[in-house]
């Protein structure tokens, strides 16, 4: 019952139609605009020694500017989570007879994968649409799926941790964004390369997101990810604890 | 339920300060206080929602309680009969479609069972809430000022169910509707300053009001000594 709680606030919610709405015109408007470029360049590539292949010029980048696209909508709907209970003042329904409050985490972390199937739906049609002209490779499609996947885990378990420290959603929300693109930012090419091994980088999602992209699957970006998600998962229990202490 | 020493501190402000309480494990404990008393603080501490500072806190042999605040807070993206499925299912109510539906049935909400809590008048916000309490069926029930602006009505069927409440359940309220409550009290408790003033069984031919005045001033008197 809880879950479908969830699924009605967040389907009811307006501003959620909208915001996608806006997202799917972005990433459709972005892959037309890929496309014409390629289909421009094809013949002066074609002419190289190693032309680049279809996953690498349209696939990647198109997966690269979905997640970017998909930081607006994780800082929304993880933003809203638990701030909307504090602001709502209903918090105490989901309290109250309680021992645990990571099942209370967990009940609010696992709808936001609702959201998740928008992305899934888009990366399919683009799938779809690619392989009707040309050739793409398999693992490197699989393992950016992945990485799509693990990244909305990660990003969603940050966001419910955030929301969970504050009163307002419109904080809440504002401060997901700040956090989300500060490590994007910090994520980047050439962020401080002068100082040997960036360190910052690897700290950050979206550098193992990247490594997926190419297809470079390893036990330390899995471990980044499905740890940091059950890590900040853990957090928020230990917050909805706090809020005890000063309700 | 037994209260031993209990002390609540937020903000640099003691809400609770060394409460000493004990109640009965069954019937109407009316709680009275002026604003700022701490009633509603103690309500959220014997609820569990709030942790306390020190002291303890023994809720003998109850399982599970269920609060009605003030004021009363609903989900406002879910209908009046979605709400009370939600709570259901979060309390494991046996049958809870049919329970849903009982209450909805009794306490006049079916109506707006379709509607939106957000779009709910205050007469009704009071019936939805009401019938979360009697849905969840728990053993102690919090009543944060239930009393306050229900019409004629819904205070008849109120007094109703607590009638029988007050026969399984230990019900405490928070109220400053003493006429109303004197009818219903079995316990009266009257705090001030986050202390208990006064604790006991209430006898029929007493006066609510009287035990509160009586208490406050013994409160004064104290204070002008301290």
């Amino acid at each position: 019952m809880m879950h479908r709680k969830e699924w009605y606030s967040l389907w009811r919610w307006p501003k959620l139609w909208l915001i996608l709405a806006v997202v799917a015109f972005v990433a459709g408007w972005m892959f037309w605009q890929m496309i014409d470029r390629y289909s421009s360049l094809q013949l002066s590539m074609s002419a190289l020694p190693n032309p680049p292949t279809l996953t690498e010029t349209l696939w990647q980048p198109w997966l690269m500017t979905l997640s970017q696209l998909m930081l607006l909508v994780v800082a929304m709907s993880a933003g809203f989570s638990i701030a909307q209970e504090r602001s709502q003042k209903t918090l105490w329904y989901l309290m109250i007879n309680r021992n645990s409050y990571l099942a209370v985490v967990w009940q609010k972390y696992l709808p936001q994968w609702l959201l998740l199937l928008f992305f899934l739906l888009l990366m399919l049609l683009a799938y779809i649409l690619l392989s009707l002209g040309g050739q793409l490779s398999q693992q490197l499609v699989a393992t950016g799926c992945l990485g799509l996947v693990l990244l909305f885990g990660w990003l969603s378990a940050l966001g419910t941790w955030l929301s969970s420290m504050c009163h307002s959603t419109g904080t809440a929300v504002l401060l997901n964004l700040v956090v989300f693109v500060g490590l994007w930012v910090i994520g980047g090419e050439g962020v401080g390369q002068s100082y040997g091994l960036n360190w910052l980088q690897l700290i950050t999602p979206v550098h193992h997101f990247k490594w997926l992209l190419v297809g470079e699957l390893s036990v330390s970006t899995l471990v980044y990810f499905v740890g940091g998600a059950a890590c900040f998962l853990w957090l928020t229990a230990h917050q909805l604890r706090v809020l005890r202490k000063s309700a | 339920m037994k209260l031993n020493q209990v002390f609540l501190k937020r903000s640099k402000q003691i809400i609770l300060d060394h409460l000493q309480l004990q109640l009965p494990t069954q019937g109407v404990v009316v709680l009275l206080g002026a604003n700022g008393a701490g009633k509603s603080s103690l309500l959220a501490v014997m609820a569990g929602l709030s942790e306390i500072d020190g002291g303890e806190l023994d809720r003998g042999g109850i399982k599970q309680a269920f609060l009605m605040p003030e004021p009363a807070s609903f989900y406002p993206h879910l209908t009046v009969r979605e709400q009370l499925q939600f709570v259901a299912g979060l309390n494991q109510v046996n049958d809870a479609k049919e329970q849903v539906e009982r209450q909805l049935d009794q306490w006049q909400l079916l109506p707006v069972a379709d509607k939106l809590t957000q779009h709910l008048s205050l007469g009704y916000r009071q019936r939805l809430s009401l019938a979360q309490l009697d849905l969840v069926d728990a053993d102690l029930l919090l009543l944060d000022e239930p009393m306050n602006g229900m019409d004629p009505d819904l205070m008849q069927a109120f007094k109703q169910r607590l009638k029988q409440w007050q026969q399984s359940k230990l019900v405490v309220m928070a109220t400053h509707i003493m006429h109303e409550a004197q009818a219903h009290a079995d316990w009266v408790v009257v705090m001030a300053a986050g202390q208990v003033k006064y604790s006991s069984a209430y006898q029929e031919t007493e006066d609510l009001s009287h035990i509160y005045q009586t208490a406050l001033m013994g409160a004064v008197e104290e204070h002008i000594k301290s």
